[in-house]
């Protein structure tokens, strides 16, 4: 049961050991690539097989999740390996691969090898910087809960709409929300919004809603505040929808470009030592 | 009724005795015995009666000379009673040979493991080292290091094997002891508060001693004569084993430690079972709920002595404007008025006396012992080491006949800041050992954490990733496995339980009759009620009404899996940790890292 203060020396040490390690890994890489040249021998076989030795061992972080209970330490060390070995592994490949590159097939191979390398550095940087937009929001809504919060919210939206109609204090907030406020809790956010969340219709609306207080007497007054308060909740909800989903996106499109590489790899082992002879 | 529903008999309190095997004629002469021929049997409630508390709450133990009853630091709950022979109370740190052994067994060479060994090596190549660990922990290491482990052997098989000692002679004449004998109580108090052994025990000779378990003493304390035996005894030996053992006192002569027992009151503030208040006044504004709180002692009245808590947490806090800035949470062993009483103790000759500078109040409730300011003059700071006192105080906010200071908004006696303290108050989190705090900075809510728990747990998890929030620190709905678990206070079975080893609080699924009241009680709503099933999923319902037998559900912190808690083994941004809310420093170190 190690102490959080415990926890947060292991994890600065544990980064150290691992960035040294990998520096060192290339060095050798690269002095064996160079004694190979130099004594005319098969530098991409030496390169091969460390490209394919580093892969394979990234995938020991998929071993590691589905056996939580092995005494093999904790997920984030591997995740940390993972990410160095990749690291490794990219620079490897830059070596191993002959400029420009040739045939069909090993195109494939080189492209989808590049997604996945870049899918894990992109989501590398997204794990960093979504979490704290996330956390920015005032509350955290777990994914699942969000359909039915969403729901919650737009209800209550419509009560308190048609509540203000019969208020004798006119229509006013019930024909705004006719037309402003009920595409937006009832309806999909566009495409835009899904592709670059920003608080630039909630702004919008509220504002409009402040422009509507002339119009309002004392408990018109009071539903124009809770109405605005639910379209921040609706953002926000909205906003956790968007970020957590584009985090799961990537992750899932990540993991199956990596089991569509397993193939490919496979294959191209297998036409490296069919056609040994041919390319020596 | 389906078929694929277990049908049974709804289970009861007393389904798993203490003892199965206690014999009726044991019952009928224990009640001859004092204190039970003392006890008015009238003052129990027929479904639980005197008889039928002795017959399912307690049990018969018989030791030989040598045997170890209990060890100081583990976790109990049960009392005793000597009803023949006499047990030795150990007043200084007894070294067991197998508590090493003990140690090294448990712990496996885990990856994590050989981390800590290999920054431990290097840790001690640069001469560094943990210098904050916990007071207890280096008192017991430095009587080690001291003392020879005291060579121990092993009697009878199975569950009912004994440890004993192999020279107990020798042994006594190396330690400080006393005697308990025919009559008396001891390990209530452990009992009663949830909380560690404070000494060991050992039989000197063939002793005879009732067990008794929490929950049948709760129930025996309804009879004045059993309290009043319980008061006796605390009065006239745990208190001095309590005082012996803090630091403070630990150099004062017998002569004068008798006289603090003798003066000593013993106070209780708020309500045992605090959380159905908490809970009411859960949404009041801060500055009510801290005036609502049972005042100990108040900021710029006279010193009237020096308090120490005893059980529960105490919220040492300081008027701020028109509110209360809460400075920190003391727990059990914690001084309050010594700086005072230090500060004027040195100056008594030359200048005026001050008052307490800070308030104390009781948060839930709280067990303190007031030694009065004139008994503290005369046998506690004359024997006290100089550097071991709190410094004078330099400006004092309060003082007799002088306007009161303006307190500065910067402070430097929190260990923590101000807001995250005050919600740790606020929500009671500071009562937890292992609470599970996610960084919403790291978390990329991939919920790995919900799934690995799932995965250990046959499928459902234990907790929810859902919970109060303060800032990016989400406190999980996962059990804290309390300092003061109030959770264990109702439950009539004592289903719900301490680990006598590590202190983390279980559930024994067996002897939980779904009574609801450890999930009822829970202030923190981490105890859920779910549906019994047997090793085959099929549900298990009662037969009477056809209605589901339920069972208390909690987080077990992965105990089957060596306590390393599947949460935060999968969690693969670092973002969640189980923390012990008393490590001020972790958690200002916690607090204060950076995201990425």
């Amino acid at each position: 049961m190690a102490s959080a203060k415990s926890r947060l020396g292991q994890i600065r040490n544990r980064r150290n050991w691992f960035m040294l390690i990998t520096v060192l890994a290339v060095a050798a890489t690269v002095a064996a690539v160079q004694w190979a040249g130099n004594r005319l021998g098969n530098a991409a076989a030496i390169t091969g097989w460390t490209l394919l030795a580093a892969t394979a061992g990234m995938y020991l972080l998929s071993v590691r999740k589905r056996c939580i209970r092995l005494p093999v330490g904790p997920v984030s060390i591997w995740l940390q390996m993972h990410t160095y070995l990749g690291s490794f592994a990219l620079i490897v490949f830059a070596m191993h691969v002959g400029w420009p590159i040739r045939g069909w097939f090993e195109i494939v191979l080189a492209s989808c090898f590049t997604f996945v390398s870049f899918g894990g550095i992109w989501l590398i940087v997204l794990s960093r910087t979504l979490p704290r937009k996330l956390a920015a929001v005032k509350r955290d809504y777990r994914m699942e809960d969000i359909p039915a919060l969403q729901a919650v919210v737009a209800r209550e939206a419509q009560a308190l709409a048609i509540s203000s109609a019969r208020l004798n204090e006119g229509a006013t907030l019930a024909e705004y929300y006719q037309q402003r406020l009920l595409p937006f809790f009832h309806e999909r956010r566009s495409r835009w919004y899904r592709l670059l969340p920003t608080g630039w219709t909630r702004r919008q609306l509220q504002r409009e809603l402040i422009d509507l207080e002339r119009y309002l007497a004392e408990a018109g007054h009071l539903r124009r505040e809770k109405l605005s308060e639910l379209v921040q909740a609706k953002d926000d909800l909205d906003f956790h929808s968007v970020v957590q989903s584009r985090l799961r996106f990537f992750f899932t499109l990540h993991v199956a470009l990596t089991w569509g590489l397993v193939i490919l790899i496979a294959v191209h082992v297998i036409l490296v030592l069919r056609f040994q002879g041919a390319m020596l | 009724m389906s078929d694929q529903a277990v049908i049974v008999e709804r289970p009861k309190r007393w389904d798993h005795p203490l003892e199965p095997d206690f014999r009726e004629d044991d019952v009928q002469w224990l009640l001859r015995q004092p204190p039970f021929s003392q006890m008015d049997p009238r003052r129990f409630a027929s479904q639980a009666s005197l008889a039928a508390i002795i017959r399912n709450d307690s049990r018969l133990v018989r030791l030989e000379n040598g045997d170890i009853l209990f060890r100081e630091g583990q976790y109990g709950g049960s009392a005793y009673l000597m009803l023949a022979g006499k047990v030795l109370i150990f007043l200084s740190s007894l070294a067991l040979a197998d508590e090493r052994l003990r140690l090294r067994d448990t712990a496996k060479w885990t990856g994590m493991r050989w981390l800590k060994w290999f920054q431990m090596k290097r840790f001690k190549a640069s001469g560094q080292g943990n210098r904050r660990r916990l007071r207890r922990t280096e008192t017991t290491q430095q009587t080690h290091a001291k003392t020879e482990a005291n060579a121990i052997g092993y009697r009878g098989e199975g569950s009912s094997t004994r440890v004993f000692l192999q020279d107990l002679p020798g042994v006594i004449s190396q330690h400080s002891t006393s005697v308990v004998g025919p009559g008396e109580m001891f390990g209530e108090m452990a009992a009663v508060t949830r909380s560690p052994r404070e000494f060991t025990a050992v039989a000197d000779g063939e002793c005879l001693i009732l067990e008794i378990r929490w929950q049948g003493l709760k129930l025996l304390k309804q009879d004045p004569q059993f309290r009043k035996l319980l008061d006796e005894r605390y009065r006239s030996e745990v208190l001095r084993t309590h005082l012996r053992e803090t630091e403070l006192f630990r150099f004062i002569p017998e002569e004068n430690l008798s006289k603090i027992v003798t003066s000593a009151r013993l106070e209780s503030f708020g309500e045992l079972e605090w959380y159905a208040d908490y809970r009411r006044k859960a949404n009041i504004d801060p500055a009510s709920r801290i005036a609502a709180e049972p005042l100990i002692a108040e900021e710029g009245n006279y010193v009237t002595g020096l308090w120490i808590v005893r059980g529960g947490f105490a919220r040492l806090s300081r008027r701020q404007g028109a509110g209360h800035r809460t400075l920190a949470y003391l727990g059990k062993g914690q001084f309050f008025g010594l700086r005072e009483l230090a500060h004027n103790w040195r100056q008594e000759s030359t200048v005026t006396p001050l008052p307490y500078q800070d308030s104390l109040r009781a948060i839930g409730y709280v067990d303190a012992l007031c030694i009065p300011k004139n008994v503290v003059y005369d046998n506690v700071l004359p024997f006290a080491r100089k550097d071991e006192l709190p410094k004078l105080i330099a400006a004092p906010r309060y003082q007799f006949g002088q306007p009161t200071l303006d307190a500065p908004l910067q402070t430097t006696e929190q260990d923590v800041e101000t807001g995250l303290l005050e919600f740790l108050v606020d929500h009671r989190i500071m009562n937890g050992r292992q609470t599970m705090v996610i960084n919403l900075d790291r978390c990329t809510r991939c919920d790995d954490c919900v799934k690995a728990c799932a995965t250990t747990h046959g499928g459902t998890p234990l907790f929810e990733r859902r919970g109060v929030q303060y800032g990016p620190w989400l406190f999980a709905q996962a059990c804290m496995h309390c300092e003061d678990p109030v959770c264990m206070i109702g439950c009539p079975t004592g289903a719900i339980y301490r680990n006598e080893d590590d202190g983390l609080v279980q559930i024994n699924p067996q002897t939980c009759i779904g009574c609801k009241a450890c999930a009822e009680s829970c202030p923190y709503e981490n105890i859920r009620m779910v549906q019994a099933s047997d090793l085959k999923g099929r549900a298990i319902v009662e037969q009477k009404t056809g209605l589901p037998i339920l069972k208390a559900s909690k987080c077990d912190f992965c105990s089957a899996n060596g306590n390393r808690p599947a949460c935060q083994t999968a969690c693969p941004h670092d973002a969640l940790v189980r923390m012990d809310m008393s490590d001020m420093e972790g958690i200002r170190k916690w607090h204060l890292r950076k995201a990425g």
